[in-house]
């Protein structure tokens, strides 16, 4: 069966986005499915805004090259956030069947609270759109089961397949 | 005449590519495998995103196949050029990469290298930043195409960046042109399959062949070769057909796009469900425009819609060029924006709404969500700098030119930030008419050595009065921490040597000392250096490793007297507040530099020494 999945992986720099991107792009072309990823980032080291957005393909689907790798808006189905503000970011990616896998963590951007609205929690924002959220400590679960967070983002994405019930893609 | 060898020989001899190869690359990595591949002798740069990635993996895939290519790795863009004309006069093939606005730096040289002609193949590769995403501008640099007269293509896939790199080099050999190629941010990086090609090993002869008649360009000479070069680009512009075209030539409609917009152009028609109406043309040769080839798919068309980021370069040559001949409705512009980068929801919304077609998103209304401006990092040298700074004068009468990199990512603690050192070039014209306010300029390492150091010297020469911070961090830390000249060059002998009337040098981790040192220059006329010494955090020192080995800081909730100078002023990211409103620092993102123990008034911030026995 041919198989598209729009995935979107939000944070801030130094959470090590650009890495995985990259790593598991790799996986993915070897378990045959046909993959396009961007990362966006700012020229900040730390602590900005990243996002990678990924299309994958499932190996029946052949006319991949007239894609663009940029998601349509309203076409996501997976968005993973390291950084619960960061989720909010791209709601307009989303549509009310896109799988929201957040962590806990949240980053304030730091010495910047006089500048910033007025703003409720991202969780409580998120919440009130109904969509489905899956949150979980994975950081810390990272860092208590490893004894680092390297292994976060390959727990938030095996949740996110394993809620699309993509086997085949676990890592 | 005693021709050097060919170094690049080398690398047939280490590596083979077979057919069925299929590798993995971003834009900049597919960048430099061309270069490799196509047998580049000299590699020329500044550093700058979206392209910083490229010298990093040649220099990576020279030692590992020993290319034998030659680096320059330059203080500014305009040596970088002259450089890499030089070389490509000798014969050699050489790349020259910059970002957009380094063009402008570049520009000098490269208005004159048409006239002059290359022997060796020149490639210009140049990272363009539509939606400013890592610059502090987004100027729409095709028009320097033009200007230039030199052929500029515009890639617009992993692949296709690796092929055109290829063949720009064999065409700037036939044509003894450098040829340009842009890339955006967006498709330097993207990631995906490219398929390297066989190539076949060329022997090229090296030596510098005197040609005065073009490599003097004065007068007479000069309009002589410049009319040389536009009928060579006129020529060039009739034959050439570096176009592709998508669906069949006799469809009404015809999208003609370059670069980003093309596969964002071809993902839109699909989701409008336009394909059987829509030709899509993406021209790849974007100057001189392919006039014959296009006309040919355009001719019969009753709607032609350009789509492109910012300033319409294809849609001006199109109508320049082929105006006459054209029968149909045009659009570009007065659709599509000429600012932001174009991204493929939004072309899919304009072509909806000009063209009639219903299309409503799925999408999710917005959130109100945080406002995530540059910062420094835990641990960086400039946290330290800029508290100081700040201190040492107040903020009614405090004014602070900065300078591009990262000792300006927090935007609002420097008043201006425009291009490479504006910082200190414009404080030379604003201190003269202050009264009762104090200016510091400031800058990083890597813009001191691309043009600060001139800038001081003028300062000197026209007895004007300066007190500039150079932040030095030791790399040139926000394009990949490429090596700052400041680690082997002896900075303090230099900078007396202009005839400053003072020069500093203060360690980053002292921030009371610093503060001190700026109090006492403020107000004094004259040129005065100071110089701030610290590590980038990203690449620690023996200190800095130390620290973070032995030591720990914490804050004392009871001597904390909730001033917030270490939450608020310094800002540093790894100092949180807790949700009773209490600060805690984040041990597991502290880098240890006890600048917030420095500057803490009530001696809440202790630093422990870890017991490494526990």
């Amino acid at each position: 069966m041919k198989r598209q999945v729009n995935l979107i992986i939000a944070g801030i720099g130094g959470q090590g986005i650009n890495g995985f991107t990259r790593a598991v792009h790799a996986l993915c072309e070897e378990k045959g499915w046909y993959c396009i990823s961007a990362v966006y980032k700012g020229g900040a080291q730390r602590l900005g805004s990243v996002r990678a957005e990924m299309k994958l393909f499932s190996p029946e689907c052949a006319d991949v090259q007239f894609k663009s790798s940029q998601i349509i808006p309203g076409t996501l189905d997976i968005l993973i956030a390291l950084e619960q503000w960061e989720s909010l970011r791209y709601l307009p990616y989303c549509n009310d069947k896109t799988h929201f896998v957040l962590d806990e963590f949240i980053e304030f951007p730091p010495g910047t609270k006089d500048r910033q609205h007025d703003i409720t929690s991202p969780l409580d924002q998120l919440k009130k759109r109904k969509v489905n959220i899956h949150v979980e400590a994975f950081r810390e679960q990272a860092l208590f089961v490893d004894g680092h967070s390297k292994n976060t983002l390959r727990k938030m994405w095996n949740c996110a397949f394993s809620n699309l019930n993509i086997n085949e893609l676990y890592i | 005449m005693d021709l050097g060898k060919n170094e690049h020989e080398k690398f047939n001899g280490t590596m083979s590519i077979r057919k069925e190869d299929v590798w993995l690359a971003n834009g900049n990595e597919s960048i430099a495998y061309a270069a490799m591949h196509a047998g580049v002798d000299y590699f020329s740069h500044y550093p700058g995103s979206p392209v910083n990635g490229i010298e990093p993996k040649l220099k990576q895939l020279n030692v590992q196949h020993k290319c034998g290519i030659q680096f320059n790795d330059a203080l500014n863009e305009h040596i970088a050029a002259l450089g890499a004309m030089g070389a490509s006069m000798t014969g050699a093939r050489s790349m020259l990469v910059m970002k957009h606005v380094g063009l402008n730096i570049a520009a000098d040289p490269l208005n004159y290298v048409g006239y002059a002609g290359v022997r060796g193949g020149m490639v210009i590769i140049v990272g363009t930043d539509p939606g400013a995403n890592s610059s502090t501008g987004e100027e729409d640099v095709h028009w320097y195409a033009k200007q230039f007269n030199l052929p500029l293509f515009e890639p617009t896939s992993i692949q296709e960046i690796y092929d055109t790199t290829l063949l720009a080099f064999e065409l700037s050999e036939e044509l003894e042109l450098p040829v340009m190629l842009f890339v955006t941010g967006l498709i330097c990086h993207n990631t995906a399959r490219l398929h390297p090609r066989e190539l076949e090993k060329k022997e090229r002869a090296f030596g510098f062949v005197k040609n005065r008649e073009k490599y003097i360009n004065v007068g007479e000479k000069a309009v002589k070769n410049h009319r040389a070069l536009l009928e060579r680009i006129r020529s060039f512009g009739e034959t050439h057909h570096y176009l592709h075209t998508q669906g069949l030539p006799q469809r009404e409609w015809a999208i003609v796009t370059r670069g980003n917009s093309y596969q964002h152009v071809l993902e839109a028609i699909e989701v409008l469900g336009i394909e059987e109406k829509t030709q899509v043309i993406q021209v790849l040769g974007v100057y001189p425009i392919p006039k014959v080839a296009l006309l040919k798919e355009l001719k019969h068309k009753k709607k032609i819609i350009i789509v492109e980021d910012q300033d319409g370069f294809l849609e001006q040559q199109i109508k320049m060029e082929l105006f006459n001949d054209l029968d149909a409705e045009l659009h570009g512009k007065d659709w599509f924006p000429a600012y932001g980068e174009l991204n493929v929801g939004e072309v899919i919304e304009i072509l909806a709404s000009n063209l009639n077609i219903p299309y409503q998103t799925k999408g999710l209304e917005p959130a109100t969500c945080v406002e995530r401006l540059g910062t420094f990092c835990e641990g960086c040298p400039h946290t330290s700098s800029y508290f100081a700074i700040e201190q040492a004068v107040p903020e009614s009468r405090r004014i602070i030119g900065g300078d591009i990199g990262c000792s300006s990512l927090p935007p609002f603690r420097a008043d201006w930030l425009l291009c490479m050192n504006a910082g200190i070039g414009m404080s030379l014209g604003i201190r003269p008419f202050l009264t009762d306010q104090s200016i510091v300029s400031t800058g990083g390492d890597g813009s001191f050595f691309h043009g600060g150091l001139l800038t001081v010297l003028n300062a000197v020469q026209n007895n004007s009065s300066l007190l500039h911070v150079v932040f030095d961090n030791r790399s040139v830390a926000m394009t990949g921490h490429q090596e700052s000249p400041s680690k082997h060059v002896d900075y303090k002998a230099l900078i007396l040597a202009l005839g400053v009337d003072s020069f500093t040098e203060v360690s980053a981790w002292d921030p009371k000392q610093i503060q001190s040192i700026i109090a006492e220059k403020e107000h004094l006329s004259g040129v005065h250096i100071v110089w701030i010494s610290g590590n980038c955090a990203r690449i620690p020192d023996d200190r800095s490793r130390y620290r973070q080995a032995n030591l720990y800081p914490e804050i004392d909730p009871k001597k904390c007297l909730d001033c917030q100078l270490c939450y608020k002023e310094l800002a540093c990211p790894a100092i949180e507040m807790t949700p009773i409103g209490s600060f805690e620092i984040q041990l597991d993102r502290c880098m240890r530099c006890g600048v917030c123990h420095e500057i803490c008034p009530n001696g809440a911030i202790t630093i422990h020494t870890v017991n490494h026995e526990e």
